[in-house]
């Protein structure tokens, strides 16, 4: 998705998230440390390391999915694709675009369910730690919620796109590794090598 | 229940959708909400977020992001380039020179991370340019690279061993201990093949480098003490029931955050690169993993597993055949398909076939492994077949692909002594957790 300007509009947003999430990974890195250490030298436990650790999972992976599209990271097949004609491909991508647009929105609709039962009942983690559920999954819906807006910012993206300008579609939406991407990264390469040959 | 047939149809679709380029994980939801919903209804359909939400809460499967920004934090602190250089000093002597530095490495840097692409991609870029005008046969310089990266998904720890794992049950220790002896011998049998093929035709290893000074070759060991060190206390602290293997990859990244420390490359900047790359990884991952598991369990709800597990018993098939049987599957399907996406979209219907033929749970998994080494070389989509072209930047893939049937004809070898000697995997996790 190099240079499609809804994602690079997009970017920094994810980036963001995918820092703090990278935070929140470190913090259970040495949680984990001080847990196994004491113990097993200090005869201590600080409880709930795991349980911890179970939710960090939680944001690293709700708030890395809309990082991982924008990078164009999510797993495509081009096995077939690289073999149709340049109009059914933009056709497949924008519809790509839209189902994951679909399921993304479903996942958060459903994830939304599970917090508000969490927020209605008020219910507090099965552990010692007694975490009320609602902050965890807070947390996590807002990354599921993100990503659904990203991929839905995306596939509105693509299917205007389809409608007005189709070649457009295959450069911004193409799967990674296609030829239409390896075409693209090539002609950077070759553009960064002239003007470093010009400097 | 349903029957065989519309589970057979079900997995067609999915395979439909993937190759028409939808993203992985949306053909998995896909087929899972579209089994729910022709033979189960609402409430299987609304449990998705319930089952979304018990995937990523999963401390188990918290060692991928983990172990994912262990091997990062390596890569970035400079640590694997003095590795390499290290192990080329002492393997170049040997028919074949060099070749032998790129499975060497690849399987000490597979010791310390979970991922076949991102070793694919570490030593493809610090072995590349050691071999420019050292006239070595390309083909074989791209496949030992190649090849050996696979070692990264057989060699705990394992990316793919965790998911496995979290996805049947199965002790991840377990399974890291099973690794151990498969990945020694494949390492030694691609290491075989090389001198091998080097003896056959002196051709193609290239000039022998003159050998470095015993000092310099001496002190530079000294760079390969920090990988060991983190395998042996990541590995010995699960074999030694101190910690669980996702406590033990914290452990694995505490140390190799010293290490860039001492190495004085640890910056808030190089450490925000790390993080992007393991979020990125593990986003990727964790999408196709949470698919699976939704429809993992829409599948066992439709009591497929029994229906298929039946079915195998009544055409009576013997382990043995269903093993050869699986490992032409898995061939074929690997030359198509990602290696992830095919381990996790297969494994809720095999592995309850598997276990109904008494199949130990743990051999099954570092033969699913073995089957996804395989599909990382297999053309026309093998991921690490990319990686290593994508760095190289010139030529051909088709040399890369050449370059890697030598291998190729090693992990066969690797998967008959798997079937018929199936202690080779089963011996090591029996002798260390009884």
């Amino acid at each position: 998705m190099g240079n499609n300007p809804l994602a690079r509009f997009l970017m920094p947003l994810a980036r963001a998230a995918a820092i703090f999430s990278g935070w929140c990974l470190l913090v259970v890195v040495a949680l984990t440390c001080v847990e196994i250490v004491g113990r097993k030298f200090f005869n201590f436990s600080l409880h709930g390391v795991d349980e911890i650790g179970g939710y960090a999972l939680t944001v690293v992976c709700a708030f890395g999915f809309s990082y991982a599209l924008l990078r164009g990271s999510h797993t495509r097949i081009n096995l077939v694709q690289s073999h149709l004609p340049a109009r059914v491909r933009a056709a497949l991508n924008a519809i790509t675009m839209a189902a994951l647009a679909a399921v993304s929105l479903f996942a958060a609709w459903r994830g939304f369910a599970e917090l508000r039962v969490s927020i209605e009942l008020m219910s507090v983690s099965n552990s010692p730690l007694q975490t009320p559920m609602w902050l965890p999954q807070g947390l996590w819906f807002a990354g599921l919620a993100m990503f659904a807006i990203v991929v839905i910012a995306l596939a509105v993206h693509a299917v205007l796109l389809f409608l007005t300008d189709r070649r457009e579609v295959n450069r911004f939406y193409s799967p990674a590794g296609s030829a239409d991407e390896l075409e693209q990264i090539s002609a950077r390469i070759r553009s960064e090598g002239s003007r470093s040959a010009a400097q | 229940m349903i029957g065989i047939a519309p589970a057979v149809v079900g997995f067609l679709i999915m395979l439909g959708l993937m190759f028409l380029g939808l993203h992985v994980a949306t053909a998995m939801f896909a087929v899972g909400l579209l089994g729910a919903a022709a033979y189960l209804g609402v409430p299987i359909i609304n449990a998705l977020g319930t089952q979304l939400w018990n995937v990523t809460d999963n401390f188990v499967l918290l060692a991928v992001p983990m172990f994912v920004l262990l091997g990062e934090l390596l890569v970035n602190c400079g640590s694997t380039d003095r590795m390499y250089r290290a192990l080329s000093d002492w393997f170049s002597p040997l028919p074949g020179g060099l070749l032998h530095t790129n499975i060497a490495a690849s399987a000490l840097f597979a010791a310390v991370s979970g991922s076949s692409v991102a070793t694919a991609a570490t030593i493809s870029t610090v072995a590349l340019p050691a071999f420019r005008d050292r006239h070595y046969d390309v083909r074989l310089v791209l496949g030992s690279i190649c090849a050996g990266a696979t070692l990264g998904i057989l060699i705990p720890p394992s990316i793919n061993m965790i998911i496995y794992g979290a996805m049947t049950n199965t002790s991840v220790g377990r399974l890291y201990a099973a690794g151990v002896f498969p990945g020694i011998v494949l390492t030694l049998l691609f290491m075989g093949v090389v001198v091998v093929c080097c003896w056959i035709r002196p051709a193609l290893a290239g000039k022998r480098a003159a050998s470095a000074p015993w000092a310099d070759r001496l002190r530079r060991l000294l760079d390969l003490l920090p990988p060991i060190a983190i395998f042996v206390i990541v590995m010995g602290s699960i074999y030694a029931g101190w910690a669980t293997p996702t406590e033990s990859a914290a452990v694995g990244v505490m140390m190799a955050l010293l290490l860039a420390a001492a190495y004085r490359s640890l910056s808030i900047r190089m450490l925000h690169e790390c993080f992007l790359t393991t979020v990125n990884v593990t986003a990727m991952i964790m999408l196709i993993v949470a698919a699976a598991f939704y429809l993992n369990f829409v599948i066992g709800i439709l009591g497929i597993p029994q229906a298929l597990a039946r079915f195998v018993g009544e055409i009576g098939a013997t382990p043995i055949h269903m093993m050869w049987f699986l490992f032409l599957f898995y061939l074929l399907l690997g030359c198509f398909l990602e290696t992830l996406s095919m381990m996790v979209g297969t494994i809720p219907v095999i592995f309850p076939l598997v276990l109904a033929l008494g199949i130990d749970p743990v051999w099954f998994g570092i033969f699913l492994v073995l089957m996804c080494e395989i599909a990382l070389i297999s053309p026309p989509v093998g991921m690490n077949l990319y990686v290593v072209q994508g760095i190289r930047r010139e030529g051909s893939i088709a040399d890369v692909i050449y370059g890697t049937l030598p291998f190729l004809l090693m992990m066969f070898v690797l998967t008959a002594l798997l079937i018929y000697f199936p202690d080779l995997a089963l011996w090591l996790p029996r002798v260390t957790f009884g």
